[in-house]
């Protein structure tokens, strides 16, 4: 509630001559949604001294060459499940999306590559082109938005609201296309181009996940404090084919701009139970399918029990599912994500759902084994932690062992070894270091076992990036005890201290 | 979950016969390992480290033990807890007033005792 006092005089702030923008990043250019926020600031413009437009990110005229391509991909996958009903969907799915990718030339099925035929096959390919070299020419969505945020404040306009309309794992934004906005690219925007988040009274999640209590965290925490509302789903979105979309846009917007002028005009918080009804009683905010949250002024409103606050079961089940995809950071043999250098939103959100889920013994899918699982979440929080803090971390074991390392590449030179390890200076990523160290064991292991195991005694902390959470009573703690067993110490990860060597 | 528990240490000691066997009192007694040339032992008993992360309900209820801290706390994801929590542990009081300069220094005070219980 502590927001309220400030949201008067937020409601008040915008410039008189400036226009007010709704944002509308539409990452699957849909026009029924876009329809239904154009209509919201028409409304909204009403009456009043300021008049709002929508501006959208791509620009509003990729619509024209995108929807029929998604048309036509529909239209094709409905002939293919009539044609194979006994094929999975998603077998389906990712055949449209090679014909879309290679062209008429597409025969990794040769059923389906027949029964829609070298004609078929070539206007799906030329349409996506079509799609795909426009993209290419927008650029990345990152670079969009701070391109608008520019050209916004150029002209002395003020982003009022926000719509995000995408995919989501909860946390980073797909399109169906190229489009692509990561945890990472929101945060440091939030940074680059603070114009895009910091006015924005009213900020709709359109994606799955976004209001679960973990990732609403994030948005709301770390990119729209501000805000008087946030409003989107817990679990399933509705697809933007479906009315429910663009009604539940024109409903929890309108909604907004009545409680927001209320507040305002009060100048004192609004009654908690009239806010529960002021959301409760819309159509689209409580649907069994798709059930809404919203947080008003920092007070969580559910569609549907449970909404915002995943069961107990549902939260485990995400988070070992998660676990699969954050492989990409700690793979031991072929990882492909480095952790951002200032602040890792994707590690972050994971860190957090990893402490946000119920106690295993509350958990009835983990009842039987909470022991283990409670070790799974200690062990990855670990890991994390010091992932996130990976620059450091580097940093404070290159100045650790600073007399080993080079006595170490001395060694490894005389063997023969081609190669060396990266410097770790603060600047090397997760990847080069795990792939360099691998390379280096490769040619060590079967010929010089003696320089293998001092070798990966000496890396081991970093490649393992283990924690430490208990140890032996009355044991001493030091930094050599720790690194001793393959740990990496807390206060390595500290942000600007780096520790002495040894 | 497919995490190995850690029951037993075993070790070649200097004799090449003899064996050590280190033992988790809470799963095994020693006597089921006794035998001809083997030593048996319970592993000392394991604590946690006070820089270890901690469990979401001990710190939160170290939180709530120092009133008027809440309204600091609240804007903090779990990951800036957990953090506060073990600096608060482990790290001296005038160091904890540096990094967070919003917090009274009474507050973190209050809050370090607490973290130490």
């Amino acid at each position: 509630m502590r927001f309220l006092a400030l949201l008067p005089a937020l409601l008040l702030s915008a410039p008189a001559l400036a226009d007010n923008v709704i944002l509308m990043v539409n990452m699957n250019y849909s026009s029924s949604e876009l329809q239904a926020v154009k209509e919201q600031a028409i409304a909204r413009s009403q009456g009043g001294a300021i008049h709002q437009r929508v501006e959208m990110v791509p620009p509003e005229s990729m619509i024209a060459l995108a929807e029929p391509m998604f048309a036509l991909r529909d239209q094709l996958l409905d002939s293919l499940q009539k044609q194979f009903p006994n094929m999975d969907s998603l077998e389906l799915r990712s055949a449209l999306a090679g014909i879309m990718r290679v062209g008429p030339s597409w025969n990794t099925d040769s059923a389906v590559a027949d029964f829609l035929g070298q004609a078929q096959m070539n206007n799906l390919y030329r349409a996506a082109q079509r799609v795909a070299v426009a993209e290419k020419t927008n650029g990345e969505m990152y670079d969009q938005l701070k391109r608008k945020a520019a050209e916004l404040q150029a002209k002395g306009d003020r982003v009022d609201s926000v719509v995000l309309s995408s995919h989501s794992d909860g946390s980073n934004l797909t399109g169906e296309t190229a489009n692509r906005l990561s945890a990472n690219d929101l945060y440091r925007l939030r940074q680059e181009a603070p114009s895009l988040f910091d006015n924005a009274r009213n900020v709709l999640l359109l994606g799955c996940y976004n209001m679960t209590q973990p990732n609403h965290r994030a948005w709301r925490y770390d990119l729209f404090p501000r805000a008087s509302m946030l409003a989107g789903f817990g679990i399933k979105a509705p697809s933007r084919f479906d009315d429910t979309s663009p009604n539940f846009i024109r409903q929890v917007m309108g909604r907004a701009q009545q409680l927001d002028s209320q507040t305002a005009a009060l100048g004192h918080p609004l009654d908690p139970v009239n806010l529960q009804k002021a959301f409760t009683t819309l159509s689209t905010f409580t649907t069994a399918a798709h059930p809404g949250v919203v947080d008003y002024c920092y007070s969580i409103v559910e569609g549907q029990p449970n909404t915002w606050k995943r069961d107990c079961d549902t939260q485990w089940a995400d988070l070992f599912k998660k676990s699969k995809v954050m492989q990409d950071y700690w793979s031991l043999t072929s990882p492909v994500e480095n952790p951002a250098p200032e602040n890792d939103a994707k590690l972050r959100n994971f860190y957090n759902s990893l402490q946000e889920a119920c106690p295993a013994n509350d958990t009835n899918s983990q009842k039987n084994d909470w022991q283990n699982s409670e070790r799974f979440r200690v062990t990855f929080r670990e890991n994390v932690i010091r992932l996130i803090f990976w620059w450091n971390v580097q940093a404070n074991f290159a100045t650790y062992y600073a007399s080993d390392i080079p006595l170490m590449n001395s060694r490894l030179a005389a063997a023969g070894i081609r190669g060396t390890m990266p410097s770790l200076d603060g600047t090397t990523g997760r990847v080069d270091f795990v792939r360099s160290f691998n390379a280096v064991v490769a040619q060590l292991h079967n010929t010089n076992p003696q320089l293998e195991a001092d070798f990966r005694r000496l890396y081991a902390p970093l490649y393992y990036l283990k924690g430490e959470d208990t140890v032996a009573q009355g044991e001493k703690l030091t930094v050599a005890d720790t690194l001793a067993r393959n740990a990496i110490p807390f206060n390595w990860i500290e942000g600007t201290t780096v520790m002495r060597r040894r | 979950m497919k995490i190995a528990v850690f029951l037993l240490l075993l070790s070649r000691i200097a004799m090449a016969e003899d064996y050590q066997v280190e033992v988790d009192p809470q799963v095994y007694s020693t006597s089921d390992f006794e035998g001809k040339d083997v030593k048996t032992g319970n592993i000392p008993p394991r604590v946690k480290r006070p820089d270890a992360l901690p469990n979401k309900r001990d710190r939160e209820f170290t939180f709530s033990q120092v009133p008027g801290l809440d309204k600091y706390v609240s804007p903090l994801d779990e990951l800036d807890r957990d953090v506060l929590f073990v600096r608060a542990k482990t790290r001296p009081l005038a160091e904890l007033k540096k990094r967070y300069p919003n917090i009274p220094s009474a507050l973190l005070a209050r809050l370090k005792k607490e973290a130490a219980k």
